[in-house]
């Protein structure tokens, strides 16, 4: 899934992304909810 | 801390020594901001006062003066406005723990609890928030007691809730962790769901670069006893040291940004609020805002359509269509 979203992202937010990425353990589960529930 | 003061020079104000930055924000807030008699001139003296006790801050000799008319007529203004009782109460206790003298606080919670004022709350966050201002007089439980306690920590026990933009429901979590806390007095006792709920929110307001929310997120965690990301940590303290203030500007502005971000730099590492602000109105200005990568994150994942994938890590190939700049 991460393929499909960096190259939307532009520099700055990829940037943050990654940092979001690094700041803690949970990303990988936070996404599975954010991405599950169509959150829009 | 170091923040940027600007001074536009037509109206420039000597600037007041560093020890007198409460005092000055005390006054700023009081007497300059906003009229009395508007619901905003509460809301924000309620805030500034209760970080201040929350900082434990301590004033110079004088510095409650510019609070006294209001503290000798509050019994009046709560008769008149008792929708506000929340706001009043909250402002009277702070202003006697901060050093006012007096002891009105405790005749109020008798009084309003006597009224039976917080049932007319039609919310649990109001009801949590009501009964805390109450028990710091004893004229009630804590809000961490009972079927409201029990409420609040299912409400706290659901991840999935803050891993989706809601604003409203991450900042009703990090204040019920203010309320079960007592401010950073007492451990909250958050389970592992709720402190999983707090590093979804937290992740939201960093891809949003929401950093109001990040700070109050950043102190809900040390108020449970974890340490926030340093990545966080260290954007909140950047965001405080951008604020600027000044004398111009009216409305809305970046005060609650302000202060909340020196709030979360207290929590890390105290000492907050020693930067020196202008006399007189006082306002503040936040850094332009980045584009959000919430937004973009979104947008990217509704563009995939049947494509999107729950899995973060697995391997995709890039999809044209959501190949932007």
């Amino acid at each position: 899934m991460r393929g499909f979203v960096l190259p939307y992202l532009g520099l700055e937010g990829h940037e943050i992304l990654m940092q979001a990425e690094h700041s803690t353990d949970k990303f990988d589960d936070f996404f599975q909810g954010f991405a599950r529930a169509a959150p829009f | 801390m170091s923040n940027v003061v600007a001074f536009p020079a037509a109206h420039a104000a000597p600037a007041v020594s560093a020890q007198n930055v409460t005092t000055t924000l005390l006054s700023g807030f009081a007497e300059q901001r906003r009229p009395l008699d508007d619901v905003f001139w509460l809301k924000e003296n309620a805030e500034l006062l209760g970080i201040l006790a929350a900082t434990d801050q301590t004033l110079e000799a004088g510095a409650l003066g510019v609070f006294d008319a209001f503290y000798d007529q509050i019994e009046e203004r709560l008769r008149f406005f008792p929708q506000y009782y929340r706001f009043l109460l909250s402002i009277c206790l702070d202003l006697e723990d901060l050093g006012m003298p007096g002891d009105k606080g405790t005749r109020l919670c008798a009084a309003i609890a006597k009224a039976g004022m917080p049932e007319a709350e039609l919310s649990d966050l109001q009801r949590a928030e009501a009964r805390r201002l109450l028990a710091r007089r004893d004229a009630a439980k804590p809000p961490s007691a009972g079927v409201l306690g029990a409420r609040l920590r299912a409400f706290m026990a659901r991840p999935l809730t803050f891993a989706l933009p809601n604003k409203k429901a991450a900042y009703e979590l990090t204040h019920i962790v203010f309320y079960l806390s007592e401010y950073g007095r007492v451990d909250p006792q958050l389970c592992d769901k709720a402190l999983v709920s707090l590093e979804f929110a937290g992740l939201l307001a960093y891809l949003d670069q929401n950093i109001d929310l990040l700070a109050e997120i950043c102190v809900s965690l040390r108020f449970a006893g974890r340490m926030p990301s340093p990545i966080w940590e260290a954007a909140v303290t950047a965001h405080h040291a951008a604020i600027t203030s000044s004398q111009d500007g009216s409305g809305a502005d970046a005060y609650h940004a302000y202060l909340v971000t020196g709030w979360a730099q207290y929590v890390r590492s105290g000492p907050a609020f020693a930067t020196p602000l202008p006399t007189g109105h006082v306002a503040f200005t936040a850094p332009a805002p980045v584009p959000s990568t919430l937004r973009l994150l979104s947008e990217c994942l509704l563009g995939l359509g049947l494509a999107r994938s729950a899995d973060w890590g697995a391997d995709a190939r890039l999809c044209p269509a959501v190949s932007g700049p």
